[in-house]
């Protein structure tokens, strides 16, 4: 598998990802409060080592990877979705051939892992688990079924949002992004540390869109998620 | 100019979806072994946590996905040493970025090896201050084996990059 070219040096752009990133001290979401560093984190050059990253070819991904709803004997339960849209870096420029990896739950909230221990029902049909690359214009389209939100322990009647996680590679160690996207229209969005541990300017950028363009005829709900990694211009890093 | 996507945390069920890169490394002489443990604040293991490995010498991005403990293992080939700026050399090291429930963003580090002779001189781990360098060495244990942990808050809390 060949390495990606060296880029030009990826802009910091510290203060937009200041407003852009859950702080990783955010006491409303409890499990961060022995898992984030005290000490301040060191700036580095990007070097070789921070500007590459392994190229994934066609050969990584088998033709079911991008329909969960078709990776086992029968279709799954719940209700058949498509989503799409596109990887783009800040420039506008479309991030072609990476690789995105998904999982989430099933249309009851209950994810095939064995610490889920929620009493909803597992579905033999249904895995969760999802990836694909990117063409050459940075479009994406996995076919799916909604997930189910589920309860968590963090708080008093704690409900997750439904969501799907999304994994990023994008062209460099430096532009790797792990994500989840969100469902327009959701009340427990409002409710959720993790989704509000985003700064507010930011959270409707997790926010899918419902798109009847997208939506198939007498098939599947359509919903757009266009995805926005660091960007990849050849301007002088701020430091 | 368009608008970055947040982070999210990878949560607990992370091992259903992070599956590439998880393949064993082959077994020539050059290989090294990596044992470690993941540490949270506390001193405890972070059972629900992945490691992810790169160095430009590497074909595919490694995993170690943290056991019931916060332990991990990690095997590859030995990085060699490669450019660093300003016409500096790099002292062999990997990449390393942590991923877990808890971790709302990725905490980036680096691995030096600490028996390797050029890592005194790594024009990277010259710019932590000296007494936190110890977190990114990888103590020889054996032939070929070393030990790392990752401690991501605390005494001896590891050195985090942004990068």
């Amino acid at each position: 598998m060949p390495v990606s070219p060296s880029p030009n040096a990826i802009p910091a752009r510290r203060s937009v990802a200041r407003e852009t990133h859950p702080d990783p001290n955010s006491p409303a979401y409890r499990a961060t409060e022995f898992r984030h560093p005290k000490q301040p984190l060191i700036i580095i050059p990007q070097t070789l080592t921070e500007l590459t990253a392994p190229v994934y070819g066609h050969d990584a991904i088998g033709p079911a990877d991008h329909d969960l709803t078709v990776q086992h004997a029968a279709a799954p339960l719940g209700q058949r979705i498509i989503v799409t849209g596109r990887v783009l870096d800040e420039d506008d420029r479309p991030v072609p051939n990476t690789l995105i990896e998904v999982w989430q739950a099933n249309a009851a909230g209950r994810y095939a892992h064995k610490v889920d221990r929620w009493d909803a029902p597992l579905d033999a049909n249904f895995t969760g688990a999802g990836r694909t690359l990117t063409d050459a214009e940075g479009r994406y389209r996995f076919i799916t079924i909604h997930p189910g939100a589920y309860p968590w322990r963090n708080h008093d009647n704690a409900w997750r949002p439904a969501h799907i996680h999304f994994s990023l590679f994008g062209q460099a160690f430096a532009t790797r992004l792990v994500t989840q996207m969100y469902f327009p229209g959701d009340p427990l969005l409002a409710l959720d540390p993790i989704f509000n541990s985003v700064p507010e300017g930011a959270r409707h950028r997790l926010v899918s869109g419902f798109d009847l363009s997208i939506t198939t005829p007498q098939w599947a709900l359509g919903y757009q998620f266009d995805i926005v990694l660091r960007g990849r211009a050849a301007t002088p890093m701020e430091r | 100019m368009a608008s970055l996507t947040p982070f999210q945390t990878v949560g607990p069920y992370l091992h259903i979806g992070l599956r590439v890169g998880l393949e064993k490394a082959p077994a020539p002489a050059s290989r090294v072994v990596i044992r470690g443990c993941l540490l949270d604040g506390k001193g405890a293991g972070i059972p629900d946590g992945v490691l992810e490995w790169w160095h430009p010498s590497l074909t595919t991005m490694h995993r170690s996905m943290t056991g019931e403990d916060g332990g991990f293992l990690f095997e590859a080939v030995k990085p060699p040493a490669i450019d660093g700026p300003d016409g500096s050399v790099q002292a062999p090291h990997f990449a390393v970025r942590v991923l877990a429930r808890g971790i709302l963003t990725h905490y980036v580090t680096r691995l030096y090896f600490a028996d390797d002779s050029a890592t005194a001189s790594d024009p990277i781990l010259k710019l932590v201050p000296e007494g936190r360098r110890p977190t990114l060495l990888a103590q020889p244990v054996s032939a070929n084996e070393y030990r790392f942990d990752v401690v991501v808050q605390g005494q001896n809390e590891t050195v985090f990059f942004d990068i």
